[in-house]
This record gives structure tokens, sequence and C-alpha cells, in this order.
């Protein structure tokens, strides 16, 4: 029997590093918190608060959480879309 | 390659790339800093300002080009060589003045401390991270600096200089005992903007004052006589055009980098009793890091921001949807609902479309064909071309110094020796130069990247020209290894691309291929599988 979640990249512990990984748990865990506007102390709660990362990790940097933030409306809104040529406007 | 001589006191400029004959992009400035401290040391520093890509338009053998990082920055795991720069000094967060820095980082090169102001910040953090780079030791010190502060960098004072452009847009005063040069960044005037601090008059004609020996400037839109148009009253107009769509859908097309054009649009839809929805992961990206950097759209509309997942039971009458596409960029929300595409924004009879942003010759005929398509839905669509024709007024002004930007900015800042127009296409360049003659400064028009201009409060010298070679940069097909992601509803980002890097000559010809090492992602341990839904 073929096992759906076969190709499926799922692990035993979270790192600070996997940032894809808890981006997409946050928006599918958290659908109603405000991520446009959410205090970084808040989202470092929610995110501290997933099961996959260790109790007592240190607390991610201001650089990580941005990337976080990213990674959540990314999981929401879909692939980048920007274009190169926003400089031009 | 000649090597100019940098040893007499002075602030010595060099472009680096994204000057006259390249037109605008890869953005780079040299400035070497020599003078003596209080007690009469000798004191030598190096700033570089900004590092940013050159987009190379279809047809090339390089999707960007960019300074060399070689002689500009040290490889990691390795000293510093004697020419690293102290500080790397950014004045805002477009990709023609920051996109380089991944690329240096993915070479192998070691950033200097980067200052900027925090939204520039914020946008560092999401270019690096869209590129894979996570790992503390491969990402630059960021320093963040606050309007109008004053640090010292490379034995000078440089102080950030809000300027209207896009939020934390700052010019730098680069000041010693021996000179003081005034870096616009790009700019204009427009005191109406909402986000972040505006470029004031009266404090760079205090500048001005103190002494500024030379200004070099952007000249993207130095040439554009005709009036212009504050942002205000292009939310004027925008309020004229929601206001007259009672009954109907509405869409607006923007860039995801034109936030001050979003809260326009807010105070539109709130005017008319909307709510703003906005859409697009650019857009949504660049709204939470302006919050974060302390720019709050939701404050300077005076109504909350709703994501479209939370407006699902908002009446389309009620909703003014805001999405990227104004460029007609292939994956941008206007695109995809103007060719029909799965899951994309119904646009149809009923809809209006307003695209608040002048196409330019990049994407003109990319542009057209979305108009096109998006006519064929039965949609009333409202371009910025169009705006005027249909009696609604501007609804968009570039975001760079137009001629009269250009004329009161060297009003305030009386430079005692030269402006040297930069940025622009070679037009451009010389209107810059004629507006500086028009108020009598002489303008100082460098043809090529790579000479040495040398400034003093006594004259400004060109001692020497050096070839700079850059990087030609194409994706190779491949992909970056991506940090773990665990199954579930929330969509996967395009897995980082692996570029190729040859070196150019300063005309960007190829001389020597120096393809690196693809990037195969952080080390790690293989675990055993689990599904995080499990728990």
């Amino acid at each position: 029997m073929t096992d759906p979640n076969k190709d499926a990249l799922t692990w035993d512990t979270l790192t600070w590093q996997d940032i894809q990984a808890i981006g997409m748990a946050l928006a599918e865990r958290h659908p109603d918190e405000p991520v446009l506007t959410l205090a970084p102390e808040r989202l470092a709660r929610l995110a501290a608060d997933l099961p996959g990362l260790p109790t007592g990790a240190p607390a991610p940097d201001g650089f990580t959480l941005s990337a976080i933030v990213t990674a959540w409306i990314t999981a929401l809104e879909g692939d980048e879309d920007t274009s190169p040529y926003d400089t031009l406007a | 390659m000649s090597i100019a001589d940098r040893s007499q006191a002075g602030i010595y400029w060099q472009s680096r790339m994204g000057n006259n004959a390249d037109g605008i992009g890869g953005n780079c400035h040299r400035y070497d800093i020599v003078t003596t401290d209080a007690q009469g040391h000798p004191v030598r520093g190096r700033l570089v300002v900004d590092y940013g890509i050159k987009i190379h338009n279809g047809g090339g053998a390089y999707d960007c080009s960019f300074p060399s990082p070689e002689a500009l920055f040290a490889r990691r795991g390795q000293p510093d060589p004697a020419h690293a720069p102290d500080a790397l000094l950014l004045t805002h967060s477009h990709e023609d003045h920051l996109g380089a820095l991944k690329h240096a980082i993915d070479m192998g090169y070691r950033l200097p401390p980067l200052h900027c102001a925090p939204f520039t910040a914020e946008l560092v953090r999401k270019s690096l991270t869209s590129a894979g780079i996570i790992e503390a030791d491969r990402r630059p010190e960021i320093h963040i600096v606050k309007p109008n502060e004053t640090i010292m960098a490379g034995g000078a004072e440089v102080t950030f200089v809000p300027v209207d452009h896009l939020p934390g847009a700052s010019a730098l005063v680069i000041r010693t005992k021996e000179a003081a040069v005034f870096h616009t960044g790009d700019y204009k005037f427009d005191k109406t903007m909402a986000l972040g601090d505006r470029a004031d008059p009266a404090l760079l004609r205090r500048i001005g004052k103190q002494g500024i020996d030379m200004v070099v400037s952007d000249s993207t839109a130095a040439g554009e006589e005709r009036p212009k148009v504050s942002e205000r009253e292009i939310g004027k107009h925008l309020q004229t055009i929601v206001a007259g769509q009672q009954g109907r859908a509405v869409v607006a097309g923007v860039l995801g980098t034109q936030l001050d054009r979003v809260v326009s649009l807010g105070r539109a839809a709130k005017a008319s009793g909307r709510t703003l929805v906005v859409s697009g992961a650019s857009l949504v990206q660049n709204i939470a890091a302006a919050e974060r950097a302390g720019h709050s759209l939701e404050k300077a509309i005076g109504a909350p921001i709703l994501l479209t997942k939370d407006a699902r039971d908002l009446p389309a009458d009620r909703a003014l949807v805001v999405t990227t596409g104004a460029f007609a960029q292939p994956m941008a929300g206007l695109t995809r609902s103007a060719d029909h595409q799965p899951g994309a924004l119904y646009i149809g009879r009923d809809t209006t479309v307003i695209i608040p942003q002048r196409a330019i010759p990049p994407v003109a005929e990319a542009h057209r064909q979305m108009v096109e398509r998006l006519d064929a839905t039965g949609a009333r669509v409202i371009t910025a071309e169009r705006a005027e024709e249909m009696g609604y007024g501007a609804i968009h002004q570039s975001g760079h110094a137009i001629a009269s930007d250009t004329r009161l900015l060297y009003t305030l800042l009386k430079p005692r020796q030269v402006a040297s127009p930069i940025h622009g296409a070679p037009g451009q360049i010389e209107a810059n130069a004629e507006i500086a003659r028009s108020v009598g400064i002489e303008p100082l028009v460098l043809r090529d990247n790579g000479a040495v201009v040398r400034v003093t409060s006594h004259g400004v010298d060109i001692v020497g020209r050096e070839d700079l070679p850059r990087i030609g940069a194409r994706e190779t097909g491949d992909v970056k290894q991506l940090p773990r992601a665990k199954p579930g509803e929330g969509r996967r980002p395009r897995p980082p691309a692996i570029y190729r890097y040859d070196q150019l000559d300063s005309t960007g010809e190829r001389i020597q291929s120096r393809n690196i090492e693809p990037y195969a992602g952080p080390a790690r341990t293989p675990r055993p599988p689990r599904d995080l839904r499990a728990r």
C-alpha cells in the first residue's frame, strides 16, 4: 500500500533555522492571528510553543523572527510576485 | 589596471557601477576617508554605499549583474585585507541598491557591518532569507540608524537624512574636517507622503550652511518638467474614482514596494465605506515589514487592513482589494486575474480595476497586453495613463526627483564645488547637469564608472581611474536545498535559485568563468520523519 505522506518532509524536532516549517506551522495553527501587525514578543512565543522546537531553545533573534513572518505570509499568499522593476517606479 | 593615489587628505568618491554609461542599476559607491583625528593622528577609512543589482531585461547572457565583491569585501574565513571597508551604508531598500548582498554572500564573501534605517533592515533580512541565507555565520551585522542620526564610520561622520522615496529612504552626509559630501540616494520632495520621515527643506538648508562640497545626486526623473503631483492629490483623485464605483467590486494593482500608494488607496476605501484588503506575497510581506519597522499602514489609514483569507464574507462592493501586478509581473495577482488562472481574484463586468502606476519601458508591452486582457473581461479599467483622459486627474507620480525637486535640492544645499549627477539614463544625467548649471553649480558628469574623485573644501579633482570588474549572474536551473518544511495546507515558497557567476570586465564582457560551488544549505543530521499535525 502506498503511503500518501511518503514524500513529506517531516522531522522529529525543529530548529530556529527551519524557517519554512515554522512559518507553515504557524499559518496552519494560528489562522486568526493578525500576521500583519503581530508584535515580535507574541510571534516569538507562538513559534516557541510549536511542538517541534525543543523546550528551552534559545530565543530567536530579530533576523529569524522577520524570516518567520515572511515564511508565514508566503504560506498564506503563495509565491513571490515582486517585480524586478519596482525600483524604477 | 591603474590604482589611483588616495594618499592626500580628503574624501575620495568612486562610482563602482550604476553611473552614466550604465543607465540605472547595480548602484555601488566607494568612499575613502583620509583625515586626522583630534590628536592629529592619521585616520584612513573606507565606506561602501549601497550594493545593488542591475536587471538584464531578457535576451542577454545574464539575469543580473553587479559590482564584483572581490575588491570590496573580505572572503569568509580569511582575515580582513587592507582594503576591507569599515561599513556598508544603505540608502534604501530597493534591489538596485541592496540586491547584490545575497550574491556576495553566496560567492563566499563576508559583508562588513551594515548601517541602515529600520525598514531597510527588514527588507535586507527578507532579501537574504528569500535567497536561503539564514545561518547566523553568513549574515551581516545590521546596525539600525534612526532618522537624522549621525554615526562615526570609517573616520567620517555620517548622517542619515530622511528623503521622500519610500519608508526609511535616506540621503547621507559624509563629513570630515577636509570635506563634506551629500549623497542623495533615490529621493524626491513630497511632504504629503504618509510613511516614514519627510525630507525637511529647512534641515537641508542648515546642512548646506554647514558646508557641502559635492552633491552626488539621483537623476532618474530629472528631465521631467511637468507639474508635480503630490501623494495627497493622488489620494484625492483615487477617492473620487472609488466613490464613483457604488455596487461594483474595486481591485487595484500596485507594486509590492508602493506602500504610500496603498495608504492612499486605503484612505479612499475608508472614505467610501469600503475595507482595504491586501493580497500578494510581496505586498503583504512589505506591509508587515513596515509595521515591524514602525511604519504602520493601519494607523496611517485609520482603519484595519484585512488579508483575503479574513475577507471571504465581505461583499465585493464593500471591499477595495489591493494586489500586485502594476508591472504585469507573471506571478502577480492582477496578471493572474487577467489570465483567469485558478484561484485568482475574479475580475469581470462588475469590477473596476485601478492601476495607479505608469508602465515603464521594460514592462510596457507586457503591461499593454495585461490591460488588453483586463478590458476583455468587461471590467472598467482605469490605468494611470487613462485616468487624466477620463477626467479623474493624475493617479501616479514618479518616486524620483523631477526637475523642480532637483533645482530645490541644489538651491538648499548650495554645494561649494560640484554636483555630480548619477543614477539615470544619459538624457536625464544631462538634464540634471543643466539644472545644476542653471543655479550656478558646476556639474561633474562622469561618463564611466571607476573615476576616483578627490573632494576637499578647496576643490574637486579626478585623481585617477580604475578598471572595475563586475559579476554577471544567471540562474542555473538548479535550486538550493530548501530548509525543511512539513506537509500541510500552507503554500511553499519557490526554492532559492542557484546562480552561476562570471567575472565581467568594466564594460560587461565576460573575462572569466568563476562559478562557485552550489550552496547546499546548512548541514543537518538526518532525523526520522514525523508529521507535526499528529501532535
